[in-house]
């Protein structure tokens, strides 16, 4: 064969088929779709997607699940005067239950930068949706709707951020370019909360206008009630007692006539409730809330977080308050109301054998995989705005009308009403009220604690460190038989709490990181 | 089983017909023998001008068919001159030794897309025969590569079936995303892990190429270097049958933990108010859990071939069984190999590879070593209490890691896995004009994995717990089977063509263009479910008997594709000077837009001094080669592909589904998950290479040595964390950082003369390299060796325990400096700064003394310090082969030096933290009153000293070691005595027997597989090496 042959007979083909090889690669070739990933743009196109877009920024509130958000936002709980660790069986409650005053809460500590990420999330999802919304193939309405839903949120996750950080990197869009936000002060954080909240009050409809199927979103006076909240730690006293009294002259809310059933998961979007975060037991998925079973007896099936201090329910008895105690406190060896059994009891396992009553589930009521719970959790109720109101009425010296709305609290647990109080007494009444009406809920105690000041010193300064008063009664004055057994949690607790230090959270470290030092680190961490 | 049996007897037959097609008769008969009378086996014979030939049997012997009288025949060798001798009935040819044995740099070596003479090589390659090999266990080919090439750190994670290696050739250039080497089986792109499917038996030889001037060529995924597997094909002229058979026994060397009493006493050092537990038994749990395990391994192939056919087959099988006594677990897997190559004219050659494979295994439970060495000895192996099963497991400390091993190893014994696959290529060659040959090659490589497992209903407590077994919530858990299964489909579609051209006998040209496409697909599903219908029945642990909720089920499916465009020129003047240049145009889906493409050239050059008349006088130095390269490759290794689309997560399955509406039910929701950087592109590594192979004294001694920089720049870097304050969540993928390694490598050896009767190869390799943080991150921060959620380790430490600045060294310890333990109070407050105040105001006697470095006064983070590091000084392999009269023995050893490990593992192993067992005899080590020792602080209760919970230098131990990891005697019968066969060999394998070092933890060899690489280095009570010795026969046809 010559070569001029070879040629003919192998060379054209051989051409032919590596140029079709390369023309048949071409660009489209590198083109291939990513199987079960949604692109926001082409996601968004009816109403039922819009609205689960909505839906997504809720779902910050609670946490996103025990260990991302919901267990710190307990563990904040812990760290007050009216919790424990509690867990005395695994090896971490002392870092738990005392998170704020030991060497373990340094800007390297998961949780710290847990909570702090899951709230950034929430608000980077409610501006997401501030900015795709406009745009959406939906009514003019929804969006309007909408849009109040995720500003409120929003306010919810800054307000949250701002009381557990102190100043905030505070942005309201979507920012496209890399530059670095520095933190902005605390009261620029409260004027954006207080400007969401008063446009999500005027957008968002009344409890009594949603349908059924949307019970539990955002409403006008979910909006009022966390705004009332936000004036009074802002010491706005006067806006917080128009506002907290605009929603009680309503006359949406009001008390549930028995205490406990507020925590039945028979009762959920009660009379009582502003706001609550919805949790049912889908049988095939593992919907529901756990942080209930993290706190039950390990000899009833859960963890034993969050134990409750005797010196919380020294103050219950104090006050001869029995109702609460016992829809609070959940006494290993005490009879279980409305079960025909006693709480089993392991002393060994809990730093104080006193269980949350408020997540307690009856046996009978139990379901959902892995412990989730179909137990709804209340973020803002009706209470807790009465006690607002008495409180701002009070420093703006209107006692009578205070001692009505405290008194409103008390009559519903039995209790005899206040008379005759003005001024410190008058406040402390109030406060000692907050802390017995609201124990072991949504942070309050360990809000108040870092709010309150008396005779100008932050409660949680006369509580913690080496002479405060709670610490004192766990080390040398607590006869209780559990919590002075030798513990694996210290009971110790808050003997290392320094002032101007440990009221706030540190920054995570890597987002100081991330910054390049634009966003700062709190005072002494 | 009859079936079974028949199958795999066709099998073997449809494997011996392949072979014997190609096979034809014979008629000249001959032997070939160097000048002392010794057998030369493996010497080519061909008749002369023309492709007939065959090889020489071991024994020297060979048969050769169709030959015309008076032809001549050239027969030849490497190392021996080539000699002509005529063709008669009966030929005894006698080979001459070369005078200069440069036999080394003729030999050919795969540098990608083609084969060149060593000599031509200017890039870096180091090369392992197949042969040196033979006879070491086939469980994984990844540890037996261990030590026998520099600049190749191979370190084995974890004694667990299938065994894992990490492989490093040069150091790594990313922090977050794999930096293994991909592996080429005869031009087969296996991916950065397919070691796992090489059957050791197959291979003929294995190619590394070491630097990006050598591995640029192919291109992406190349960038952790390159192992190019050759499999043995037929030889000329011959059919024969090789089969191999072993049987052995792996096992560990028992650490020794301390019995019940020492623990007992120990515990009450650590709480005066600790309780012996009523029931305390005084439990071995290392005798209770482990054993030694047989290893059998058996391999047969048949390899012949003509001038137009040549083929080879083979099948190889392994099974190891699991090291614990409990749980079933084994791994066993068959490999087949059919390569078939057809040269029907010289124009043309077709051929294709198949290379199926099945493996199987059972895992031993929930369950690995560390609670076996952590576990009370007080606990009890079982313990019958109503309603309890041998699953259940308990604990008296109440910690996850200290409970029973032989619970959660048990429940192994319902689970299995099964994955089958085939590699396959199949190609065309076309010799168009004379020199150009263009090639087209398809291939596919897919597999199936499937598994199943069943976890029965048990308890997980404390034994003293009070249990309402009429409670069900007091269960632990329910029931329940899973089912997994995953497919994968990739194929590589490659066209080359060749050109090679030679001008005036001293200009040489060689040409080669290629296109190459490749996908890659894969999908799977998973499901798993509570409560079988029968729990007490095994026929029903499968998911369709499930009658419970699903626990949880998913799936998915990706695709992904790769193209490039390269070529390669290769020029030499007289085979002294060489260049050579790539250049190589990358395209992926995984970038975006115009970002898919980029273009990465590199070079090399050489030059063989003792070509140049000045150094001919110089006769000690028989060969010097100067070699120098630069080369850039590209990585688009990304651990998520989606890089550049902005997208949403739904959850309809998961906790945060928010519910909404009266009765409540689930609403779906969207949260943002990532967002997008369409700018993402190809991430650049840049090597810089100078070299030298030189061989002196008749090329007895031989020494080459590399000196290199590598450079990764625009790193692929997932933003885990994102800008919370900007809205930009974690998980976007940016180019940030560089990371540089530079280190150098060499190999000295010295071998025998080639007609020395006891012949001996010794050689050496010695390597050195230091990975460099040049930039990282959004910012430039450091980079802080955390490791959150494993093993608590950041937690049980209080903070990080490794440092990574820019522009130094990655990952070097950083800690306080321990200076003392306390002997007494006096010294506590002897303790203070300038003006008087207690620098250790909370330390009792017994604590550790720790260096106020800055002088403030205060032990605190800024009193941390750089502490060692875990990057060895120095690697070194060492490789020993003797032969004399028959018997062959080998030795190959590796080891490290001048690192640390950080033995987090002491903590529990010393001080029984935790309550976990200690090292029999640790309690005489710890602190027991003033003047015991410095050492080691008192036994204190967790948590009761803060200053105790420090990441200190007490953590840090001198890591040195060195490990003959293998030894083999062999003895080959003489071929005399066995006329009917080819060769006759058995042997003794023994692995990992002797470990040199002083490193007081189990064992100083660490890689952690779930740690980033800059927090690598932790023992967290490492495996003990796995030891194993067997026993085999080789017999040759």
């Amino acid at each position: 064969m010559k070569i001029s042959q070879i040629k003919n007979k192998f060379l054209l083909p051989v051409l032919t088929m590596l140029l079709i090889a390369t023309a048949g690669c071409k660009k489209e070739f590198f083109d291939k779709k990513l199987y079960g990933i949604q692109d926001q743009l082409a996601t968004i196109k009816d109403e039922t997607s819009a609205l689960a877009l909505t839906n997504g920024c809720y779902a910050f509130v609670d946490g996103t699940d025990w260990y991302s958000g919901r267990f710190e936002r307990m563990m904040l709980e812990c760290s007050s005067d009216d919790g424990w660790g509690g867990n005395d069986y695994q090896d971490r409650p002392t870092e738990i239950g005392s998170m704020g005053f030991t060497n373990a809460l340094n800007p390297d500590n998961g949780y710290a930068q847990s909570l702090f990420d899951n709230l950034y999330q929430g608000v980077r999802n409610c501006n997401n949706l501030m900015v795709v919304m406009p745009n959406a193939p939906v009514t003019e309405a929804l969006k309007k709707r909408t849009i109040a839903e995720a500003k409120f949120l929003r306010a919810y996750y800054y307000f949250e951020l701002v009381k557990n950080y102190g100043d905030c990197v505070l942005y309201t869009n979507l920012p496209t370019s890399a530059n670095l936000i520095p933190r902005s002060p605390a009261k620029d954080v409260y004027a954006q909360i207080v400007k969401d909240l008063k446009e999500a009050s005027s957008d968002l409809p009344e409890v009594d206008v949603y349908a059924a199927a949307d019970k539990g979103r955002a409403t006008k006076g979910a909006a009022l009630g966390l705004l009332s909240r936000a004036y009074l730690f802002m010491e706005d006293y006067a806006n917080a007692e128009t506002t907290a009294q605009s929603i009680i002259q309503s006359n949406k809310y009001d008390l549930l006539p028995n205490y406990g059933d507020l925590w039945s998961i028979n009762n959920p979007w009660s009379k009582e409730s502003l706001f609550e975060i919805g949790y049912f037991p889908d049988t095939k998925f593992s919907t529901g809330v756990r942080a209930t079973t993290m706190t039950w007896a390990t000899s009833d099936g859960g963890w034993g977080w969050f134990g409750l201090t005797s010196d919380l329910e020294n103050a219950f008895k104090a006050e001869g308050d029995d109702v609460r105690r016992k829809n609070t406190i959940l006494k290993e060896g005490d009879a279980v109301e409305g079960e025909n059994r006693t709480y089993p009891a392991y002393n060994g396992q809990h730093t104080s054998g006193r269980h949350f009553r408020k997540f307690y589930v009856p046996i009978a009521d139990r379901g959902g995989l892995y412990g989730n719970q179909p137990l709804n959790q209340i973020i803002v109720r009706f209470a807790e705005t009465l006690l607002i109101y008495a409180e701002a009425a009070a420093f703006n010296g209107k006692n009578p009308e205070a001692l009505v709305a405290l008194n409103r609290v008390r009559a519903r647990v039995g209790l005899v009403p206040k008379t005759g109080l003005s001024g410190d007494a008058l406040k402390l009444a109030i406060w000692n009220e907050r802390r017995l009406e609201l124990a072991g809920e949504r942070t309050y105690r360990w809000d108040d604690i870092r709010r309150i000041k008396i005779n100008g010193k932050k409660l949680i300064a006369s509580l913690m460190g080496p002479n405060g008063s709670f610490v004192k009664y766990n080390t040398t004055l607590s006869t209780d038989p559990v919590e002075t057994k030798p513990h694996r949690e210290s009971t110790s607790k808050g003997t290392e709490f320094k002032e101007g230090k440990n009221e706030l959270w540190p920054i995570p470290r890597t987002v100081i990181q991330a910054s390049n030092g634009t966003v700062t680190q709190n005072n002494g961490y | 089983m009859r079936n079974k049996i028949l199958k795999q007897v066709s099998l073997i037959c449809i494997f011996c017909c392949m072979v014997i097609i190609s096979w034809a008769q014979m008629i000249v008969k001959g032997t070939v023998r160097s000048a002392n009378g010794e057998a030369v086996s493996g010497a080519s014979i061909l008749q002369k001008g023309q492709k007939k030939g065959t090889s020489s049997n071991a024994d020297g012997s060979f048969t050769l068919s169709g030959i015309s009288a008076g032809a001549m025949l050239e027969i030849s060798y490497i190392g021996f001159e080539t000699t002509n001798i005529a063709a008669a009935a009966t030929v005894d040819a006698v080979l001459v030794p070369k005078a200069n044995q440069l036999a080394d740099v003729e030999i050919v070596v795969d540098k990608g897309y083609g084969k060149t003479k060593r000599n031509a090589v200017t890039s870096v390659i180091s090369s392992v025969k197949g042969s040196d090999l033979a006879g070491m266990p086939n469980t994984n080919l990844g540890s037996v590569l261990q030590g026998r090439a520099s600049g190749v750190q191979i370190s084995n994670s974890g004694g667990a079936n299938p065994p894992t290696q990490k492989i490093l050739i040069r150091g790594f250039t990313s922090l977050q995303n794999s930096t293994d080497p991909l592996v080429i089986m005869d031009g087969i792109n296996l991916g950065r892990s397919g070691l796992n499917f090489v059957n050791l038996a197959d291979i003929e030889n294995i190619d590394i190429l070491k630097d990006a001037s050598g591995a640029a060529i192919y291109g992406s995924d190349a960038s952790g270097g390159v192992i190019i597997i050759t499999t043995k094909k037929g030889k000329l002229g011959r059919f024969q049958t090789d089969a191999d058979v072993s049987y052995g026994s792996a096992f560990y060397k028992d650490p020794k933990m301390a019995g019940a009493d020492e623990y007992i006493a120990v515990q009450k050092r650590r709480n005066p108010a600790y309780v012996v537990p009523a029931n305390a038994a005084n439990t071995n749990w290392w005798k209770e859990s482990v054993k030694s395990a047989n290893q059998i391994n058996a391999n047969i192939s048949f390899s012949g071939g003509t001038e137009k056919l040549n083929s080879f087959a083979s099948l190889g099988y392994t099974k190891s069984d699991g090291n614990y006594t409990v749980g079933g677990a084994y791994w066993q897997k068959v490999l087949a190999r059919v390569n078939f190559d057809f040269t029907p004219n010289k124009y043309l050659k077709v051929g294709f590879n198949l290379n199926p494979r099945f493996e199987n295994w059972v895992n031993a439970g929930q369950g690995d070593l560390m609670p076996v060495m952590r576990t009370e000895p007080t606990l009890p192996v079982f313990v019958s209490r109503p309603d309890y099963n041998q699953f259940s497991q308990f604990s008296q400390t109440g910690i996850d890691r200290n409970s029973n091993p032989i619970a959660a190893l048990s429940r192994g014994i319902y689970n299995k896995n099964y994955a089958v696959g085939i590699i396959g290529a199949t190609y065309l060659d076309i010799t168009l004009i004379k020199n150009l040959h263009v090639r087209s090659q398809m291939n596919i490589n897919t597999g199936q994995g499937y598994s199943a497992g069943y976890t029965p209903r048990y308890y997980n407590g404390n034994l003293d717990r009070n249990f309402d077994p009429t409670d069900p919530s007091s269960l632990n858990k329910s029931d329940n089977a899973y089912n997994n299964s995953n497919h994968t489909f990739n194929w590589i579609w490659t066209q080359t063509a060749n050109y090679s051209y030679r001008l005036k006998d001293a200009h040489s040209f060689n040409l080669l263009a290629g296109y190459e496409s490749r996908k890659e697909y894969s999908l799977g599903n998973s499901a798993s479910r509570f409560k079988s219908q029968d729990p007490t029945n095994a026929d029903y642990y499968y998911l369709n008997y499930m009658q419970g909720d699903f626990i949880s089920t998913g799936g998915y499916e990706s695709q992904d594709t790769w193209g490039a465009i390269f070529g390669r020129l290769n020029y030499n003047y007289k085979e002294k000077y060489f260049i050579e240049g790539n250049a190589r145009r990358d395209a992926s889906s995984r970038f975006y837009s115009d970002n898919k493409y980029a273009l990465f050239p590199s070079g090399s050059i050489g030059w063989i001094v003792t070509k140049e008349k000045f150094l001919s006088s110089l006769k000690q130095l028989n060969y010097l080669k100067l070699r120098a390269g630069y080369g850039e490759i590209g990585n688009s290794s990304l651990n998520d592909p989606a890089s550049y689309l902005n997208f949403l997560s739904p959850s309809f399955n998961s906790v945060n589904t928010v519910n909404f509406g009266n009765p409540r039910i689930g609403s779906p929701i969207y949260v943002v998950a990532r967002p997008s950087n369409p700018k993402l592109k190809w991430e650049r590594d840049i090597d810089q290479n100078i070299g030298f192979d030189s061989y002196w004294f008749e090329s007895r001694l031989y020494v080459n040595a590399e000196l290199y920089k590598r450079k990764a720049k625009d790193l692929l870097f997932t933003d885990y964390v994102g800008r919370e304050e900007l809205g930009i969540p974690g998980g976007q993928k940016l180019n940030l950082g560089q990371i540089s390694n530079k280190g150098w490598e060499a190999t000295v050896g010295f071998k025998s003369k080639q007609s020395n009767q006891l012949k001996y190869d010794l050689s050496a390799n010695f390597s050195h390299n230091t990975p460099y943080l040049d930039s990282y991150g959004l910012t430039g921060e450091p980079v802080l060796g955390n490791a959150q959620g494993y093993y608590r380790l950041t937690e049980e430490l209080q903070g990080p325990y490794t440092k990574s600045e820019v522009g130094q060294e990655i990952g070097r310890y950083w800690g306080y400096q321990k200076v003392k333990v306390f002997q007494n109070q006096t010294e506590i407050n002897a303790y203070t700064d300038k003006s008087g105040n207690l620098i250790q105001p909370n330390a009792k006697p017994g604590d550790f003394k720790y260096q106020d470095t800055n002088g403030d006064g205060v032990i605190d983070d800024k009193d941390r310090v750089y502490m060692g590091s875990r990057n060895p000084k120095l690697e070194v392999g060492l490789n020993i082969r003797i032969e004399y009269k028959g018997f062959d023995f080998a030795m190959s050893g590796y080891g490290r030096f001048g690192h640390n490990v950080m033995w987090f593992a002491k903590k529990f192993n010393y001080q029984g933290a935790l309550g976990a067992n200690i090292f029999a005899g640790a309690s005489s080590k710890a602190w027991s009153g003033e003047g015991s020792t410095d050492a080691n602080p008192a036994y204190v209760k967790d948590g009761a000293s803060p200053d105790l919970l420090r990441f200190s230098s007490w953590f840090l131990e001198k890591g040195d070691y060195f490990r003959i990891n293998n030894l083999q005697l062999g003895y080959t019968i003489p071929a005399h005595l066995i006329p009917k066969m080819r060769k006759l060999r058995v042997y003794v394998n023994a692995q990992n027997m002797i470990t040199f070092t002083r490193y007081p933890g189990i064992n100083p060899e660490i890689y952690n597989a779930d740690l980033p690489i800059n927090a690598n280095g932790v023992d967290i009570s490492q495996y003990p090496v796995k030891k194993t010795i067997i026993v085999g026969l080789s017999i040759g046809l």
